[in-house]
């Protein structure tokens, strides 16, 4: 473990393979609506209450609900999302930044969020904006079976095109090292299909295997958490006391126990560099937490050779004002000279200007013709149609 | 009772049942014809209907020239340096003398092309004028006028004076500039001690050049030799300043922050601040990028939570500790990401602490601010405490002059430069003057556009090589043909050493790549597993296609019987 800084040092010079690692980001996802899936949406907020706490801003983090617990109708503590009977932390709290909600959360909008392919004007706080040395953590939760993951109610995502987006990521890097994790039935499939490399994928069960709740609150009438994220959060809620804990991944995965969980949680290495014995001495903050190196500046010899530097600079953007202004008082001569020979033409020129103006309207116009032309076409099919399904059988 | 009844009517029918009267031939034709019929319907206007409606468009991409471009086949084996060399003072033999055996020094020290150091001896008078007014011994015109084509724009321009002493090599303080006194005789060892001068100083360029060649292109054994030719440290140290640096961007934003624990300083001169330090070294850098200035202040928002400062006993104040500095960004409750327009933000914060905890320092160090690679910079500021004009109670200011922004600014400012990229002023022993480094600046971060805009070409290709599936519309292969077309003007621009335009071609040819990449129309078709395409099509196919096969299978075999009765 001492050495692998220095390892990774002289790889770099031959491949530059360990790209350094300098910023985090979580995308946290709920796959389901529903009242009586209220557990999904609090191990969700469970989660983004974790990472944020070890310090990734919100910028940051992403987080898909479908749903608002906190102000469904059958709530008795509404404007609240617990994720424990003894409702001692409400998850919704005064500062949730929920990106997607509702009807937003579809299987397209993920993989467009995972491989950026949005239309323009799409916010960046509403994006995936990584580079080459974020690490990601995904968290996904929701209803699933073998190789799919349900999104609400409507339609599912595959591990095939999870396998594919992570690996348009890894092609564009997008990424340094991910952490995948899910908790639905079944969830150990989900990353079966991944083949591209740097991912730790984690799950909380085998294949025909259910994931199952942890327990419910009666008053609030319904199951809050489910079992392995219950315990992946009491990992970390209780080991991991901020973020410049050294616990690793191993230490995470090893704190897997069947019999609280109930199911077989499975981990994945082996698209990871170096494999599990590198990937188990990743640390746990290196995904959940913001890890940032830091350079303290003390010394001051800098700042006087920049105030020096600056001293030049003035003196140089006086030179180039001085520049700019005789070009352009040769310019405005010049353009005196255009302006008295287009004089004449001034009026056309007016002329010439709202016609400019209009422009953009014209072009309007213009595809709205075409437009036209296939409407008055898509019409003389159909009237021909018309025509002949009428007189065939008279001709006949 | 089934059987019963099922038995005799067969036997009855067997026996007695009327055979169907024989089919009339027209009959028989018009139900060949009917067959046929469908099944021309079926193969000429169904099939090519569901190809149509089902098939993916996919534009013709040039991927083998998209991979060529990625694996750094096209980038230019050679890009050179254009270093100026004027001689006012020097008989014109002696200085093309000079020239020569300096270029030949260089040539021998450093064999890697790219950024090579190319002297050029140049006419240094402007043509005209400054000719008939000097009237000197020496007035020969010597070298290449300044103004022709076939010269780049100058990295260096060197003033070469004759001297009695021995050799001198003195950088201007600011501009890119340096004059060299060349002693009248011994001149060989002058053209050695010149060439290392100059390949000292764009050693470092040249590093940084070919580690982005390594971690960019796939084809970089060049890059890879000279890397493992240089010092070891010395490499790991640019290694780090390139990582500390924002990824080169055609745009940015910096924010400026005062954040206070309590509600006083309220305000801040900060207009003054940035126009003295900030807007020259904007203005300077204009012309690599587009900068965009904003500025905010909140109070009553203090650091992260998770921090608790240290007290120590026998000195005033509280102290921060080293490893918390990394958790001091109090990312809920700051609003440090406006998501304004493209480009990353930089952010620099100052940060005024609450009266109790003042001064708060950094435990172990002198200095108040620290640099967070990729993010910006943060300085805590220790105002003076005054005491208030009317209870006499000691209290912060309630306003920030320009003078107590001085230092702060100042940091920011060698932040700025640093987040950047920009090389440190004094870097292994040699002051670079500042013209020189933002020129550096400028060269990199137009070689690092130029050779991602290729890698995501070789990102573009591999990907429609992989997925089948990906829809590729047109305008996607209009931008690469784009971005292929202003690659290659950025390529002729390195040749010639002309930076400005490199420069322009590089950023479209970036911006081009990246739009062509993150296309919102190619998002992969939702995968389709061979049972769900099954389930599909066949409740669909199975009603009508039975009859129509039975009926084909029929006619083939009336038409297979009646060809074999006509042969007999």
């Amino acid at each position: 473990m001492r050495l692998s800084p220095f390892l990774c040092a002289l790889l770099s010079i031959v491949t530059a393979a360990c790209a350094a690692h300098t910023s985090n980001w979580a995308v946290l996802v709920s796959t389901s609506r529903f009242w009586f899936n209220y557990r999904h949406l609090a191990n969700t907020l469970s989660l983004y209450r974790t990472v944020k706490r070890l310090g990734i801003p919100d910028s940051q983090i992403l987080l898909l609900l479908p749903d608002d617990m906190a102000c469904n109708p059958r709530n008795a503590f509404s404007g609240t999302v617990y994720s424990n009977a003894d409702r001692r932390m409400d998850l919704y709290g005064e500062n949730v930044e929920v990106d997607y909600r509702g009807y937003e959360v579809t299987v397209e909008n993920f993989i467009r969020l995972l491989t950026d392919r949005w239309e323009e004007g799409v916010p960046a706080s509403k994006r995936l904006q990584t580079d080459e040395g974020s690490n990601i953590l995904i968290y996904m939760t929701g209803h699933g079976g073998s190789e799919f993951l349900k999104f609400q109610d409507s339609e599912e995502i595959s591990s095939w095109d999870l396998a594919d987006a992570f690996s348009q990521m890894r092609e564009k890097k997008r990424y340094n090292e991910m952490l995948f994790m899910i908790d639905t039935c079944q969830a150990n499939t989900m990353y079966r299909q991944f083949y591209a490399p740097g991912i730790i994928a984690t799950g909380s069960s085998e294949e025909d295997e259910s994931s199952y709740s942890h327990h419910a609150d009666n008053d609030v009438g319904v199951a809050v958490i489910d079992r392995w994220t219950y315990y992946v959060l009491e990992f970390l809620e209780t080991q991991v006391s901020g973020p410049t804990s050294d616990k690793t991944l191993g230490d995470l995965f090893d704190s897997y126990d069947v019999d609280k969980i109930h199911s077989n949680p499975g981990v994945r290495w082996d698209l990871f560099p170096g494999g599990e014995q590198a990937g188990r001495s990743r640390r746990v903050v290196d995904f959940f937490g913001n890890v940032q190196s830091v350079e303290i500046q003390g010394n001051r010899s800098d700042r006087e050779l920049l105030r020096d530097d600056l001293e030049g600079l003035r003196r140089l953007v006086h030179e180039y004002e001085a520049f700019a202004t005789t070009q352009e008082s040769n310019a405005t001569e010049m353009s005196d000279v255009l302006q008295r020979r287009t004089e004449s033409a001034s009026k056309k020129g007016s002329n010439q200007w709202t016609k400019e103006t209009q422009n953009p309207v014209g072009r309007m116009k213009t595809s709205e013709t075409t437009q036209w032309t296939r409407r008055v076409g898509g019409a003389t099919v159909l009237s021909g149609l018309a025509a002949l399904w009428y007189f065939a059988p008279k001709l006949v | 009772m089934e059987k019963l009844s099922a038995e005799p009517p067969t036997v009855v029918s067997a026996s007695t049942s009327k055979q169907p009267p024989p089919e009339k031939p027209e009959a028989v034709s018009l139900r060949t014809k009917i067959v046929l019929s469908f099944w021309a319907v079926i193969l000429f206007l169904g099939l090519p209907t569901w190809w149509q409606t089902t098939s993916i468009y996919r534009a013709d991409l040039p991927l083998q020239d998209m991979l060529n471009w990625a694996d750094g086949f096209n980038t230019p084996t050679a890009i050179p340096l254009h270093i100026w060399i004027s001689s006012p003072h020097i008989s014109c033999s002696d200085a093309e003398r000079i020239v020569r055996d300096t270029q030949q020094a260089l040539d021998d020290l450093n064999e890697y092309p790219t950024l090579h150091q190319r002297l050029h001896l140049v006419n240094s008078r402007p043509s005209g004028q400054a000719d008939k007014k000097e009237k000197g011994p020496l007035r020969t015109s010597c070298g290449e006028d300044t103004s022709s084509p076939s010269l780049g724009d100058p990295a260096l321009k060197v003033h070469l004076e004759p001297a009695n002493e021995g050799f001198a090599f003195e950088l201007d303080p600011v501009i890119a500039e340096a004059v060299v006194r060349v002693p009248r005789n011994a001149a060989t060892n002058t053209s050695q001690q010149l060439a290392e001068h100059l390949y000292g100083l764009f050693r470092e360029e040249q590093i940084a050049a070919a580690l982005q060649t390594v971690s960019l292109a796939s084809h970089s054994q060049h890059a890879q030799a000279f890397l493992r030719s240089q010092p070891y440290d010395r490499v790991t140290k640019i290694e780090k300043q390139v990582n500390r640096a924002y990824k080169s961007s055609p745009e940015f934003h910096l924010t400026f922050s005062l954040f206070t624990a309590s509600g006083a300083p309220s305000s801040w001169d900060v207009q003054d601040a940035l126009k003295e330090h900030i807007s020259p070294l904007v203005q300077a850098l204009s012309s690599t990028s587009k900068f965009d200035v904003t500025t905010q202040i909140q109070l009553y928002s203090s650091y992260s939570p998770a921090i608790k400062p240290i007290i120590k006993d026998g000195l005033e104040g509280t102290f921060l500790q080293q490893k918390d500095l990394t958790a001091f960004v109090n990312a809920a409750e700051w609003p440090l990401a406006p998501s304004i327009g493209y480009g990353p933000t930089i952010n620099f914060i100052l940060y005024v602490p609450a009266k109790d905890e003042i001064p708060l320092r950094i435990d172990g160090v002198e200095g108040t601010s620290w640099l967070i690679p990729q993010w910006g910079g943060i300085q805590i500021l220790n105002p003076p405490l005054s005491p208030d004009a009317i209870h006499g109670v000691v209290s912060l200011p309630p306003h920030l002059t320009k003078d107590l922004l001085r230092q702060p600014f100042e940091a920011f400012a060698s932040q700025l430069l640093s987040v950047l990229g920009v090389p440190q002023a004094d870097q292994f022993g040699k002051v670079l003057p500042l013209q020189l480094r933002l020129d550096v600046y400028k060269r990199f971060s137009t070689f690092t556009l130029y050779l991602k805009a290729a890698s995501s070409l070789g990102s573009l290709a591999r990907l429609a090589q992989r997925l089948s599936n990906i829809p590729i519309p047109k305008h996607v292969a209009e931008l690469v043909d784009d971005a292929i077309g202003n690659l290659t003007a950025a390529r002729h621009a390195f040749l010639e050493s002309r930076w400005d335009s490199a420069l322009t071609h590089s950023e479209i040819a970036y911006s081009d790549s990246e739009k062509a990449f993150f296309d919102k129309s190619m998002v992969g078709q939702v995968y389709f597993p061979d049972e769900h395409k099954v389930a599909v099509y066949l409740p669909l196919l199975g009603p009508i296609g039975v009859p129509l096969l039975v009926g084909l299978l029929r006619e083939l075999k009336r038409f297979a019987t009646r060809m074999r009765g006509l042969r007999k």
